[in-house]
């Protein structure tokens, strides 16, 4: 990545991936700060999807388009991620007795 | 230069969600604002990515990512929140259901 130092758009660059990056430490905050499990799961999703929001910013900054397949590789294992989620927790949830509305 | 500014609000609404994520009370509500916020933002960095680069190839690439996004966030949002219903995760934030409380059934 070589920039124009003086441009707005090198700014623009910089100031994108300081925000993602401090977004990433507030996440992992909030992994180490929580005593749910539920809340981690959370976190792992978000931070999934901040590595598919890196490589499209890191695609953009490097004009190199090849940080899309590893973007397009996230999500999709985002996606397995998620059925694999599903029949987790279809097969080992019971319903607490004081509410069984769903 | 549109395509840096839909990179920044793109990775302010990350932020947001992220922020959210950290100070919201309960577990519904931390759950919507990160599913709605960070997909949003993928929505965004996603349109930037593609007013940059301009061509069908990196558009046909980001309309298969967004719609893995689009296929798993809502289903994981949707299976956490009733998990986390069913094992009574507790609301914080005023009235604890829209048809009061939560052992009630809706009235039809």
């Amino acid at each position: 990545m070589i920039h124009d130092t003086g441009s707005p758009s090198w700014i623009l660059d910089s100031l994108t991936l300081g925000i993602l990056i401090l977004s990433a430490l507030l996440v992992m905050l909030k992994f180490l700060r929580s005593h749910s499990n539920f809340d981690r799961v959370l976190v792992v999703d978000v931070l999934t999807t901040w590595g598919i929001a890196l490589c499209l910013v890191l695609a953009t900054t490097s004009g190199t388009s090849s940080w899309l397949d590893l973007a397009i590789l996230f999500a999709a294992l985002s996606a397995a991620a998620t059925i694999g989620l599903c029949y987790y927790l279809e097969n080992s949830t019971t319903d607490q007795p004081e509410n069984t509305q769903l | 230069m549109i395509a840096k500014i839909f990179l920044l609000f793109g990775a302010i609404i990350f932020l947001l969600a992220a922020i959210g994520l950290l100070k919201f009370p309960d577990f519904l509500t931390r759950m919507a604002a990160a599913s709605k916020a960070t997909t949003l933002s993928l929505v965004l960095l996603a349109l930037g990515t593609c007013f940059h680069f301009q061509s069908l190839e990196v558009t046909l690439k980001l309309g298969a990512m967004i719609l893995f996004i689009f296929l798993s966030t809502p289903i994981s949002a949707h299976l956490l929140g009733r998990t986390a219903f069913r094992k009574n995760e507790k609301l914080k934030l005023g009235n604890s259901s829209l048809f009061g409380t939560r052992s009630e059934k809706p009235k039809t």
